[in-house]
């Protein structure tokens, strides 16, 4: 990938948390990962890439930060489902805005959510995935992106 | 103005109703909530939307194919698509299939207000 392909992510994800909360969020250096190093938070949820391109972006988060992306939705119930809806909602937002980028092309397919770890998720084996850290409200989270050009 | 959220967030569908119902000049019903483009078609039939938020990327059909379903039941219904998709080709397709307007998640109150009343006021003229 690309400095200009991460940055497409990078700013969809500054603008999605002033957007949603009026407060920007701060993005650590991405790095290079493998797939064993990577950080999983409380829950998960993944977006499949076709078309043009192949892999995946999985937008990962502890609960205090998807409880308080929650009430600034204006949502006070805190269930699973719904904490699970607000990830894949996220994961889905920051894939589609990736497209003023990728164009069309970059097929990407409904949310995947998960709670706990992502032991059933392989990405494509020979992509390393980047990991794009995210500081918002003292809360930790990671974007991680492992696609490529078909 | 009868109205129908169709998106398969629950939390989206939950935004977009409090949105709507803050609207006060405005005499809006919410008519239909649909998770997909399956539910959407079946309550357009029954319910007979004048407006519809129309979310693109969901499972069993996708808002731009039921986009162009719901035209065929009622060519007047006015669609405001609501999704991440920010390339331009898709909000132009989805004009195409007969939306009237486009937004982009993550949106703010006044962004989906006055895309709105943008849209009623063209619709009204129209």
């Amino acid at each position: 990938m690309t400095e200009d392909q991460i940055k497409v992510f990078i700013d969809a994800t500054i603008h999605y948390f002033e957007q949603i909360t009026r407060q920007s969020a701060k993005i650590g250096a991405p790095y290079l990962s493998t797939h064993e190093d990577l950080e999983h938070y409380d829950y998960s949820g993944l977006i499949t890439i076709a078309g043009k391109y192949t892999g995946c972006i999985y937008f990962t988060a502890p609960r205090p930060l998807l409880k308080h992306l929650l009430v600034s939705m204006g949502e006070d119930n805190h269930t699973d489902e719904n904490l699970l809806d607000m990830i894949g909602e996220i994961a889905n937002t920051l894939s589609g805005n990736a497209r003023i980028h990728y164009g069309m092309d970059f097929i990407i397919s409904v949310p995947i959510t998960m709670k706990g770890r992502l032991d059933n998720v392989r990405p494509p084996s020979d992509l390393l995935p980047y990991v794009i850290p995210i500081s918002w409200n003292a809360y930790r989270s990671s974007l991680v992106i492992c696609i490529a050009n078909d | 103005m009868k109205i129908m959220i169709v998106d398969d967030s629950k939390i989206i569908r939950g935004k977009i109703t409090q949105i709507i119902r803050s609207f006060e000049a405005e005499d809006f019903s919410i008519t239909g909530i649909a998770k997909n483009g399956l539910e959407a078609i079946d309550l357009c039939k029954k319910t007979m939307p004048d407006l519809v938020t129309m979310d693109l990327t969901m499972p069993q059909l996708d808002g731009v194919s039921t986009i162009s379903e719901l035209v065929k039941i009622n060519p007047d219904v006015l669609i405001l698509v609501v999704s991440a998709l920010a390339d331009k080709a898709t909000a132009l397709e989805a004009l195409k299939r007969g939306a009237h307007g486009f937004i982009c998640k993550p949106f703010t109150e006044e962004q989906l207000q006055d895309a709105l009343n943008e849209m009623i006021s063209e619709g009204i003229d129209s």
